[in-house]
């Protein structure tokens, strides 16, 4: 039998002690792996929410969402010095506008020409025009997502009577690409079918934003528009330059500015995880270290009788090292079944006790709920290899930590004393 | 040879210093058994650890085989302890959780022997120790003190010891089961040429010494001859 031998078999030499060790070993390094998991888990959340954020600054007019600027608009002339800014890679300027629907009754400010001879999907009283000079851009239709499904994306800046609708409206109205339809008294092509993730989306009809400006006579005036950026973090930097150029007139947001608060929490979450994490791992190192403490002090007489018939230092010492480290991994595996079976539950209630959740309530520049923060709080426990690795390397470091100390006292302990404490 | 020149150990007690071995010089010829006698606390056990490399000695040297072990290095004590010294002790002082046969194997695995050599050697020594059979399995806490005290003296001929160092080996055995281990031991040291030497305060096994050497507050008294041998 070898000193490695010798140490497993040690580590089982009292059983009631290596229960009692690995239950006390595994509490703490579950509780690591559960902070762990949590950790990883907000930390990917917060990743794949910054990731969806985009690189978007949006513009629009203060007080749009309460209705207050209706009807006033930005114009084009006071956008174009924006292109020009340091980390702008492009601007989707946009139009929005408005028709009412066949058959409905038209109210009093409903003008002849603003009506359009489609339905809506889901009975909303008027159907939405988006004149963009990016038209697969999701946010010029309130969405996430806008994915083409059929025909051809229109260009932002032809002048055709061309337009893109939703799969829901071609199903409603019976449209296809090819098909025709009017809106402000002209006949407009279907030129693309496309899927979207949002409701107010399913009911827009997109198309460019010279067209748009023709049909409803606002020439030169756009709504809003999204300015993108070169890199996320860039993005603080421009939004901060936009809303200096365009003073009052304009309402400059960035998602990332909507979603920090939210992140923030997150990030709060991540901060408590870790040091959690921080705390279990050393409590699983203290805990290691006074059992092995222990177990020298109470085995002193027999290393004393080891070195005395011939064993060096560092046999002894792999000996009570390999000792340590069978207790830490029976707490690992204990640890890992709890940690993995109370993992998901910790987070979730970590994540729902945080500020995040109601923070995904907040309002977006439309009013609605910001698309990309709807689901901030449906934070997945993750346990991939990662997570056991980093696991794993915690509970070397645990034995190797604990063993040290260890190992310094085997080293000085003089055969002779235990020889003469017979 | 064992040599012992002007060898003191002295230790740091509350305010003061106790002085345990006190100049002692001495010969011990290879093959002989020799019996260390002397009161409680006259420093048997101290001389015997510092004849093991188990401590070394606040002044003088002590030479085995021609080399000064007072001067070795902590690597070539452990090598000294491990080849030249057998330990037998008065405690036993097996590991509890290792077979007879394991406890014997240890210290050949500490100079590097083989399994499958080690388990056969070790077979070979607990049978010339008369412990044949199931016993050489059993566990120390299933072994009666004589049957400890066997396997104690194979596990210090392991690997060959040229000198056994045993302090009071019969110090917790009945007269008759003592009896059979000085006879065991007395048989290596003619058989098998090995120096052994006895911490003992028992007259009767001091008495089958070759030779006696006493001590008193740490000073070896002039040589005395064992009843009924030549001195040497």
């Amino acid at each position: 039998m070898t000193a490695v031998g010798r140490g497993i078999r040690n580590a089982f030499r009292n059983a009631v002690r290596m229960i009692s060790v690995v239950v006390i070993l595994g509490l703490a390094i579950g509780l690591s792996i559960v902070m762990l998991i949590a950790n990883h888990s907000v930390a990917a959340k917060v990743a794949t929410t910054l990731s969806s954020i985009g690189n978007a600054v949006n513009i629009g007019l203060p007080g749009y969402s309460t209705g207050m600027q209706l009807g006033k608009h930005l114009t084009t002339a006071e956008l174009a010095p924006i292109a020009h800014f340091h980390g702008v890679t492009s601007i989707d300027e946009i139009l929005s506008g408005s028709a009412d629907p066949l058959g409905k009754r038209q109210n009093a400010t409903s003008s002849a020409s603003a009506r359009t001879s489609l339905r809506p999907v889901n009975l909303s009283p008027v159907l939405y025009f988006s004149g963009s000079t990016q038209p697969t851009n999701p946010v010029s239709i309130g969405a996430s997502t806008l994915r083409i499904v059929n025909g051809h994306v229109i260009s932002g800046t032809s002048l055709a009577d061309a337009a893109m609708v939703s799969t829901a409206m071609a199903r409603k109205n019976g449209l296809k690409v090819g098909s025709t339809f009017t809106a402000y008294g002209k006949t407009l092509t279907v030129a693309a079918i496309f899927d979207s993730d949002n409701q107010t989306g399913n009911d827009t009809v997109v198309i460019s934003l010279p067209v748009l400006e023709r049909l409803t006579g606002d020439t030169g005036q756009v709504s809003s528009a999204v300015v993108t950026v070169a890199s996320l973090s860039e993005l603080a930097a421009t939004t901060s330059a936009i809303e200096h150029a365009l003073g009052p007139v304009a309402s400059v947001t960035s998602n990332l500015a909507e979603a920090s608060q939210a992140l923030g929490d997150l990030d709060g979450v991540k901060s408590i995880a870790l040091y959690s994490l921080t705390g279990a791992v050393g409590a699983a190192v203290i805990i290691l270290f006074l059992v092995m403490v222990m177990i020298v002090r109470e085995r002193k007489r027999e290393i004393g009788i080891l070195k005395a018939i011939g064993a060096s230092n560092g046999r002894i010492m792999a000996q009570f090292t390999t000792e340590a480290a069978t207790f830490t991994l029976l707490g690992l595996v204990a640890g890992l079944i709890a940690g993995i079976v109370t993992g998901s539950a910790v987070t979730a209630a970590l994540v729902s006790h945080s500020g995040a959740s109601s923070a995904t309530g907040s309002a977006g520049l439309s009013g609605a709920p910001s698309p990309f923060l709807g689901h901030l709080t449906d934070v997945s426990a993750q346990v991939g290899w990662g997570v056991i690795l980093e696991a794993l390397t915690a509970a070397v470091v645990v034995a190797l930590l604990a063993s040290a100390a260890t190992t310094w006292m085997i080293g000085r302990i003089q055969p002779a004393e235990a020889v003469r404490s017979e | 040879m064992l040599e012992a020149r002007e060898v003191t150990k002295s230790f740091r007690s509350g305010n003061g210093t106790v002085t345990a071995v006190n100049g002692v010089t001495m010969t011990i010829a290879d093959g002989e058994f020799v019996a260390i006698v002397g009161r409680s606390g006259s420093g048997k056990t101290t001389l015997m650890n510092l004849l093991g490399a188990l401590e070394r000695p606040t002044n003088g040297i002590i030479i085995a085989d021609g080399q000064d072990i007072t001067q070795l290095s902590p690597r070539e004590l452990v090598h000294y302890r491990g080849r030249k010294i057998g330990f037998v002790f008065q405690s036993y002082n097996l590991v509890p959780n290792l077979t007879s046969t394991e406890n014997v194997m240890l210290p050949m695995e500490f100079i590097g022997v083989g399994k499958s050599e080690r388990r056969t050697r070790a077979r070979q020594l607990l049978e010339q120790v008369e412990l044949t059979g199931v016993k050489q399995q059993r566990k120390p806490g299933r072994m009666s003190g004589g049957e400890q005290q066997r396997v104690a003296i194979a596990r210090a001929l392991a690997n060959k010891p040229s000198i056994i160092l045993a302090d009071e080996p019969a110090g917790n055995l009945d007269s008759q089961t003592s009896s059979t281990i000085i006879d065991l031991l007395r048989g290596l040291s003619h058989s098998e040429g090995t120096t052994v030497i006895v911490v003992t305060h028992d007259a009767t096994i001091a008495d089958q010494a070759d030779r006696m050497l006493q001590l008193e507050d740490g000073r070896l008294l002039p040589a005395t001859q064992a009843a009924g041998e030549d001195v040497r």
